[in-house]
């Protein structure tokens, strides 16, 4: 009687064990905000809450850097890709991704404004893709695409300036650029937030600049400012060669580029 | 007798020295004058003529320019691709 007890125990055991729910995740679908208190250096992910997760895992650049058992997370940490997917146990869900590098175009040639042939350009900006774009200013028509127009009167004076700072102005967008004080481009991982940009900023060959393109000149905004960094690869002359990273969601400081 | 002689030669020139005729000045007419005026005033019609012609003149080109060059910069000047520099600003 008592090995039929133990059996019986046994076998309810087993089938209980067998019985158990298999958990499956969704996978949570993530949006995202630019946070305004710090002027666009916070990124603030949500997302719905997932049936049965004991919570979610964060990854920066394919790294876990945190767990939450909230459905916000407040993202500081500059990256090229953030990730988000929820946990149970020892299981996890698919995750959701928001690309959030930088635009990079790795070589862009410009010439300063005394420069002789009136065909190259002196004027660069950036495209509905973040792609830097180099416009010539003898055709009126690329005046309106401009974001820098690049001042020199001679070898040693070079500048990045503001197509509204140009005497008659290219458009009237009101754009600034500083000189981060780094060399080294992938240091340069979030630019300043806005204070001490200048209309115009004397270029030197290496360094690397933040740019906030502001076009209204309304102070910082998420909705039509966009931040990014500039290095300045090489100069020859009058002629520059450029390294741009340009950061597509607006009103963000990161330039981490993928 | 001497002296008498002397006064009477002094008397003499003083008396031809002082019947020269006065030199004649510049006098003008009142004929010139009125003709002067008359071509001051004419010439100020003139001008005033000039100076309803040329607001007309400048009132067709703003005219103009508001209506086919409002939103068209101006074309670069000087060497290089041209344009000076207004002064910086910070933010």
């Amino acid at each position: 009687m008592k090995k039929v007890l133990i059996l019986s125990i046994f076998a309810l055991l087993v089938i209980f064990v067998g019985c158990e729910k298999q958990v499956t995740l969704e996978t949570p679908e993530v949006t995202y905000t630019v946070k305004p208190d710090d002027k666009g250096g916070t990124l603030v992910l949500n997302w719905d809450e997932i049936t049965d997760a004991d919570g979610y895992y964060i990854y920066a650049d394919g790294k876990k850097i945190d767990s939450v058992t909230t459905t916000s997370y407040n993202a500081t940490t500059p990256a090229a890709l953030y990730e988000v997917s929820a946990y149970a146990g020892d299981q996890e869900s698919g995750k959701d991704e928001i690309d959030c590098g930088a635009i990079e175009t790795a070589t862009l040639t410009v010439y300063g404004s005394s420069d002789p042939d009136t065909t190259h350009p002196s004027g660069f900006g950036f495209n509905a893709q973040g792609n830097a774009v180099a416009y010539a200013i003898s055709n009126q028509n690329n005046w309106p695409l401009i974001d820098y127009w690049v001042y020199s009167s001679g070898p040693t004076t070079i500048k990045f300036v503001s197509p509204s700072d140009r005497n008659p102005p290219l458009n009237n967008e009101v754009n600034v650029t500083k000189n981060s004080g780094q060399t080294n481009y992938n240091d340069v991982k979030i630019a300043d937030a806005p204070g001490g940009y200048s209309t115009q900023t004397d270029v030197v060959s290496g360094a690397v600049y933040y740019f906030w393109i502001d076009p209204n000149n309304d102070g910082w905004d998420a909705s039509t400012d966009h931040f990014g960094k500039i290095q300045v690869v090489g100069i020859n002359g009058v002629q520059l060669t450029l390294k741009i990273a340009y950061q597509k969601i607006a009103g963000l400081r990161w330039c981490v580029v993928k | 007798m001497k002296k008498l002689a002397t006064l009477m030669i002094i008397a003499i020139a003083l008396a031809i020295i002082g019947c020269q005729p006065q030199q004649q000045q510049n006098v003008v007419t009142r004929e010139q004058l009125d003709a002067v005026k008359a071509e001051i005033s004419a010439l100020k019609s003139q001008v005033a003529n000039l100076q309803t012609a040329l607001d007309s003149l400048t009132a067709n080109y703003n005219a103009h320019l508001d209506k086919y060059h409002k939103s068209m910069p101006k074309p670069p000047t000087g060497g290089g691709t041209g344009g000076g520099l207004k002064p910086p600003t910070q933010k």
